[in-house]
């Protein structure tokens, strides 16, 4: 039964298949910049939020500076969370500095801006998404409906 | 008393038809692979990776396993390939390498060779290692999270948990043709309805499972989500709706007609099949997770012995 030529095609298929895999992993390629959706994961329940569907224009046609609101004039669309989030140390995110608008502390620089301006992240999104959906009267405002209870 | 008829029974040497458990192994693998093709073409190189390192590091498992316990080679029968396959259907395409080498270690190990290898294992091997996995990173098996990159031509959700979560309205833009044809989020090797319904006739033709599991299953799933439905239809969706989603129907001809931990007999095969599907809609409908195969076919597996209890009465006893 175990004979070596029974054992052949077996090791073969093994060895032909670890090598398929290690091409496909190794050659997989990194997600978009432009996220297609997103995953928010928070202790209310996860919210999957289609990024594709509000921006493209068979979808909600919004333009990106709706969203990504600061500043006005950026070219990149920055993650909300890298300035909506108020360090422990009470300065300001690295984010705001380094763009060359304000200085290390908020204030040096061409604008003056205050940390007690900033609101952490997940209430920058809700206020941003529900006050959306709100005005247009469309897209869920009820948390249920964005948070799901049941995940898999 | 001396002259009383006997059973006859032929001394060796037997003729044997030539069949193996290779055999039964390799037709299992090409019922699956309509299913799973789709999935790669829907999915890509990352599908096709899943795939093949869980086919292929299931073998060296198990080749390991043999080695480590001084057995002879066992990789020849292919049941372990069988059982890298189905663990892969079940995988979304963007399962992280190690997950799936884990996984296949799971369902070799844990699942079949600590019971003494094949024929002794109590549980579906695979239906082990996916519950494992489930209860230990369930990020894994959210598919929305998982294919989140993902933009193909169909309603971008995963069925069961927008129906778990929103009711019925989420999943009224899904038609059953989508489902039928694969246009669904899920695993890679279970969403191609049609597919898996070919392959699985292809088994019951050719005989290598059991017709009365596979149908008792799915008719359990369709009049338990009848009744759910009539009940309560803005909560609960129909029952063709729970057939063709999730891992139904990889459930019912894939995994719970693994030979060694189902029935023999016909009755105890049609109560084994109709309580997995009977379970499957109630975990789905009132449980936590929004699909309860693999709990429902672990649960079947584990009333198994019961069932067997129920066969003809010996004669003469
Ligand atoms: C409806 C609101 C909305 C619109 C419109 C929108 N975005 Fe976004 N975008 C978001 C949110 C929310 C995130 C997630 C930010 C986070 O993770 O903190 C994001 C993330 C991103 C990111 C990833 C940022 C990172 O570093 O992770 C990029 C890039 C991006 N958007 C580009 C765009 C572009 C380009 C457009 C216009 C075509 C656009 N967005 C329109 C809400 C929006
Ligand atoms: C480059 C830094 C930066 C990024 C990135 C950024 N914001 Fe802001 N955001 C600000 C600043 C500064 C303010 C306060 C001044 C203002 O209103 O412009 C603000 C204010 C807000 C407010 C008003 C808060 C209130 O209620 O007073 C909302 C809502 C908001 N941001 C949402 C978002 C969302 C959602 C994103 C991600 C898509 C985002 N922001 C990304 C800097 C940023
Ligand atoms: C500038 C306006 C706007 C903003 C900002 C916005 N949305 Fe929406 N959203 C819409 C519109 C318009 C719809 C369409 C609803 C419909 O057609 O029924 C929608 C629909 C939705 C839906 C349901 C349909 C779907 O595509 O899944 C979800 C969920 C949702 N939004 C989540 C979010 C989240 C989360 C955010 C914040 C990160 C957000 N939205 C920000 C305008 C917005
Ligand atoms: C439009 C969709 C939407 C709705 C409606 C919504 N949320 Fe959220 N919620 C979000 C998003 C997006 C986040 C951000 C998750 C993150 O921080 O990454 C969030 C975060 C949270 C968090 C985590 C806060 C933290 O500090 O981490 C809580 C708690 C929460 N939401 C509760 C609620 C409650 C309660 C309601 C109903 C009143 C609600 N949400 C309605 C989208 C929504």
């Amino acid at each position: 039964m175990n004979s070596k030529k029974d054992l052949l095609l077996p090791y073969c298929l093994a060895g032909i298949l670890l090598v398929v895999s290690v091409l496909c992993y190794a050659g997989a390629a990194e997600p978009p910049e432009e996220p297609v959706r997103q995953m928010f994961e928070c202790v209310a329940g996860k919210v999957l939020f289609t990024h594709n569907i509000h921006t493209s224009e068979s979808g909600y046609d919004i333009a990106c500076a709706d969203c990504h609101h600061h500043p006005e004039d950026a070219e990149d669309s920055l993650a909300c969370g890298k300035c909506h989030n108020l360090p422990e140390d009470g300065n300001f995110p690295q984010v705001c500095s380094s763009q060359a608008c304000h200085g290390p502390d908020g204030d040096a620089g061409e604008i003056e801006i205050e940390v007690s301006d900033m609101v952490k992240k997940a209430d920058a999104l809700h206020d941003q998404c529900i006050g959306c959906h709100k005005e247009n009267e469309a897209g869920p405002e009820e948390c249920a409906s964005c948070h799901v209870k049941y995940s898999f | 008393m001396l002259n009383q008829k006997k059973f006859i029974v032929s001394h060796a040497p037997f003729c044997h038809d030539g069949s193996r458990i290779s055999e039964r192994s390799y037709h299992t693998m090409f019922a699956a692979l309509p299913a799973i093709i789709l999935g790669i073409c829907q999915y890509g190189a990352p599908a096709m990776g899943v795939v093949a390192l869980a086919i292929s590091s299931a073998m060296l498992w198990e080749l390991a396993f043999n080695r480590v316990a001084k057995q002879p080679v066992s990789i020849g029968d292919g049941n372990a390939a069988v059982i890298g396959l189905l663990f892969g259907m079940l995988m979304p395409a963007t399962m992280p390498w190690w997950g799936v080498v884990i996984g296949t270690m799971l369902a070799i190990v844990v699942g079949k060779q600590i019971f003494g290898g094949i024929g002794g294992n109590p549980f579906s091997p695979v239906a082990v290692a996916i519950a494992i996995m489930m209860l230990s990173w369930k990020g894994f098996f959210d598919f929305d999270e998982m294919l989140c990159s993902y933009e193909l031509d169909f309603a971008m959700i995963y069925p069961l948990t927008a129906l778990k979560n929103f009711g019925t309205d989420a999943i009224s833009a899904i038609s059953t043709g989508d489902l039928l044809m694969g246009r669904q989020v899920g695993g890679i090797g279970s969403t191609f309805g049609l597919g898996l319904i070919i392959g699985g006739l292809y088994l019951i033709i050719r005989g290598f499972i059991r017709w009365e599991i596979s149908v008792s299953f799915l008719v359990g799933v369709f009049v338990t989500a009848l009744l759910f439905n009539i009940s309560d239809s803005a909560k609960y969706a129909g029952p063709v709706f729970h057939i063709f989603t999730g891992y139904t129907l990889v459930g019912a001809f894939f995994l719970a007609t693994d030979d060694s931990s189902s029935p023999v007999n016909c009755i105890p095969m049609f109560l084994y099949g109709l309580l997995g599907g009977v379970m499957t809609v109630l975990i789905r409908n009132l449980g936590v997770y929004a699909d309860g195969v693999i709990f429902a076919i672990l649960v079947i597996n584990l009333v198994n012995p019961i069932f067997d209890k129920i066969r003809p009465k010996a004669l003469g006893k």
